[in-house]
């Protein structure tokens, strides 16, 4: 046995302890655009006026909709960040090979995906707490943390795992277009192609359908579980082409 | 719209501003201690305020609002009233007798909402009128998964001097209520998933159905479309 001798999973973990300590500053956006969402869009607060003669209704409706928008906003830069230049260029400080980089990358994103998951449904506590400072004849559909605790925590695993699957998503696909910047045409073409369908149904419709119509745990872990490795397993056969390159 | 723009762009400048710190490896003003810091405060802050609103929401006075179920949603009082079908108990506001001499009129009057009359001749005899008012039905949200807020909706009863009958303007009213949900998103695996907007409402008028003997002559003085006349055989 030897002193230097480093097992992949102790390089691994040291990657990632040095992305975390060197992507603080990420986690700190997180918490800065949750604020704003909660404190300024009111987590997203919705208004319907309607009167007819002498009578007049006026429903609000808010939620962590904002909140949850910007943290999948971020997971999105997140993503991007993680397959920059500079990001992979920090390999080379430690003996790393692309594999050991890219599980500390994962390893990060599901750090940094639980913290989103957490904090984003703590975050409907503040928005609520805003609503209930108002004196308004609030109504509360989504039950608390200790009437229903358990509803409190799927809540946070589907939020977590979401963060992960955008991650993960968003990182495979600008590790493609690191392989090759024309890449991105197609990508950018897909993107307009989509947002511009006036379908009723798409396939990316049909794809987030997949994942958010499934009520059953296990069901929703498996099915993100094997698109998470599908990403995972992509990302790491090009991001080996990429060091070829790069070397 | 003045906030909106402010936001973006404060969004897209903190991203920026991150984007090019990071591809040019270098650190934002914090150190990174104090970015560690400020994450385990405000996970701790958000914990804090989360058990607040849990015990506010215990305390408060809450509206006493319920969903409107599917049967509820269907059910036609006015349809009821004509075809003589019972009507839930929890529709009729009030029902009253009044003693007339002779006639009884009913005057046209603005009434501020929508209302109805349904006048049904009795043979049974006698100066009784038998007065049901049923309430106006409020529905928030455009199908049966909305809250029923009759129950706010303030009415002025109709009313009765002498031998004539009318309803009276109704109060002016403005009912403000705010509800609360996670996102529909993330409540996947709850049952709690609920209309992401209230997209309009749907009143129901409130009807006044007069039952008046056969030997009370009536005269009527409302438009031809805000009442029926109901015989049974």
């Amino acid at each position: 046995m030897s002193l230097t001798h480093r097992t992949a999973w102790e390089v691994v973990k040291q990657q990632f302890l040095y992305k975390l300590r060197s992507n603080a500053a990420v986690f700190t956006v997180l918490f800065v655009l949750q604020i704003i969402s909660m404190v300024l869009m009111n987590g997203a607060a919705m208004t319907s006026e309607m009167g007819t003669g002498s009578f007049e209704l006026e429903w609000n409706s808010i939620s962590t909709d904002g909140v949850m928008g910007l943290t999948f906003f971020w997971a999105m830069v997140f993503g991007f960040l993680m397959t920059t230049p500079g990001q992979r260029n920090a390999a080379y400080l430690y003996v790393a090979t692309p594999l050991t980089e890219n599980l500390a990358n994962f390893c990060l994103f599901g750090f940094a995906s639980l913290i989103a998951g957490i904090t984003t449904v703590l975050s409907g506590g503040f928005v609520k707490l805003l609503a209930q400072l108002q004196d308004v004849q609030l109504i509360t559909e989504t039950a608390g943390l200790f009437s229903e605790p358990y509803q409190f925590f799927t809540r946070v695993l589907a939020m977590a795992v979401y963060t992960f699957l955008t991650m993960m998503i968003v990182y495979t696909i600008f590790i493609i277009i690191q392989r090759n910047r024309l890449l991105i045409l197609p990508f950018i073409l897909l993107w307009f192609a989509v947002s511009q369908s006036t379908t009723p149904s798409n396939w990316l419709g049909d794809v987030i359908d997949f994942f958010y119509n499934e009520h059953s745990i296990l069901l929703f872990l498996g099915k993100a579980g094997v698109t998470a490795v599908l990403m995972a397993a992509l990302s790491l056969v090009i991001s080996k082409r990429i060091e070829v390159k790069v070397s | 719209m003045m906030l909106g723009t402010v936001i973006i762009t404060l969004l897209a400048s903190s991203i920026a501003i991150v984007i090019w710190k990071m591809k040019r490896g270098t650190r934002l003003g914090f150190s990174r201690t104090t970015h560690f810091i400020f994450m385990g405060s405000y996970i701790a802050l958000l914990i804090v305020i989360l058990i607040v609103s849990e015990l506010m929401a215990q305390t408060q006075n809450r509206p006493d609002l319920k969903r409107v179920s599917a049967s509820q949603q269907e059910f036609d009082v006015d349809r009821a009233i004509i075809t003589g079908k019972p009507i839930p108990e929890e529709e009729l506001l009030i029902e009253r007798l009044h003693e007339v001499k002779g006639s009884l009129t009913i005057k046209q009057s603005d009434y501020g909402y929508n209302l109805h009359y349904y006048i049904e001749r009795s043979k049974n005899g006698g100066n009784q009128v038998i007065e049901r008012v049923y309430r106006p039905s409020l529905i928030n949200g455009e199908d049966s998964n909305g809250y029923d807020i009759s129950n706010y909706v303030q009415v002025n009863l109709p009313k009765w001097t002498d031998d004539e009958v009318n309803v009276p303007m109704q109060p002016t009213q403005k009912l403000v209520f705010t509800s609360f949900h996670d996102s529909n998103v993330i409540s996947q695996f709850t049952n709690q998933q609920t209309l992401e907007y209230y997209n309009g409402y749907s009143m129901r008028s409130m009807k006044v159905y007069l039952i008046v003997p056969d030997s009370v002559q009536l005269n009527i003085q409302l438009e031809s479309d805000s009442y029926n006349e109901i015989t049974r055989d």
